[in-house]
């Protein structure tokens, strides 16, 4: 196995198994290679002993206290604007049957004036 | 090899003994307001874990932990003990994290400043030629947080949380093969990152 073919190896292989037998004998040959699977191993296991590390910064009696708090005031909140919608609906409604269809119709077909 | 728990080393460990998730989860749809905090108390780890993985910054996956609670508050009633309740929460963690990101994208649009450029040479920190952990570390963590989501996410279950293919695959809501060409396509993305940076650093005469 050539440099190359391991490096192509090692570009996709997992590092939680085994090499293939030929990726691993040339590895074993190679100071390159065993110097890139070194720092990708170690590089990975960095990476996730790094994000595994810190615990959430809020105490889960605050966090659920928040997010309950926060949630029903979204409720409420959407609830008044579906609210608030609805009654600006109607107040739009009630305009038009109150006061702009009567002149809409008298527009469309004026009453006609006696001609007696 | 490495041998990392699946779920993170900060996946709490439930006693065999506590209640179901499926009971407090029902409870809590009743309700119940000890219920809710339980359920946070066992899945904030797990979910700021997640939350981590996907945004790279842990203040940032603070606020994501903070607004899945919110919204799974609010979704509660519509859990259906059918389905994973691990892939439920995941859903929302996935979403709240696309948002972000959305919200992130068009602030900068809109002439906020550029995301900082990290360094993307891997540097030497003594005369023996040992690479800089911390360097590739943060390389790695550029590198993924390049990726696309779905294959961030992939990689970051899979390699670094140690959960096989299929669970993640469940869940994910994906097919095996789906998660199989994700994992391949984020492991040569980031490998490539550290390679190069390899390469550059083999010629440096230190």
């Amino acid at each position: 196995m050539t440099c190359g073919e391991c490096r192509a190896e090692l570009a996709t292989a997992s590092m939680r198994s085994p090499l293939s037998p030929p990726a691993a004998e040339h590895a074993a040959r190679c100071a390159s290679c065993a110097r890139a699977m070194a720092v990708i191993e170690t590089g990975e296991a960095d990476l996730a002993a790094w994000l595994d590390a810190a615990p959430p910064a809020v105490d889960a009696r605050t966090l659920a206290q928040v997010a309950r708090s926060v949630s029903s005031r979204r409720k409420k909140a959407r609830v008044s604007f579906v609210a608030l919608g609805l009654l600006l609906l109607v107040v739009a409604w009630a305009t038009w049957v109150v006061v702009l269809s009567p002149h809409v119709r008298i527009a469309v077909d004026p009453p006609r004036a006696s001609t007696r | 090899m490495r041998a990392r728990q699946p779920g993170g080393a900060a996946t709490p460990v439930i006693p065999m003994t506590a209640e179901s998730d499926a009971a407090i989860v029902a409870r809590a749809q009743a309700g119940d307001a000890d219920a809710f905090s339980a359920f946070v108390e066992r899945y904030r780890a797990r979910v700021f874990r997640w939350a981590v993985g996907l945004v790279g910054d842990r203040d940032d996956a603070d606020d994501v932990t903070q607004e899945v609670f919110v919204r799974l508050h609010g979704r509660l009633h519509a859990y259906r003990p059918t389905g994973s309740l691990d892939g439920w929460i995941y859903t929302v963690v996935r979403t709240v994290v696309a948002r972000t990101r959305t919200k992130e994208r068009r602030r900068a649009r809109l002439g906020a400043l550029p995301a900082a450029q990290r360094s993307q040479e891997v540097y030497l920190t003594d005369p023996g030629a040992r690479v800089d952990r911390e360097a590739v570390r943060r390389l790695m963590l550029d590198a993924l947080l390049a990726l696309p989501l779905r294959q961030r996410e992939v990689f970051d279950l899979c390699d670094l949380q140690g959960r096989t293919p299929a669970e993640v695959a469940e869940l994910l809501g994906l097919k095996q093969v789906s998660v199989r060409a994700s994992l391949f396509k984020a492991r040569g993305a980031i490998r490539r990152v550290v390679l190069s940076a390899l390469g550059t650093l083999a010629e440096d005469p230190a």
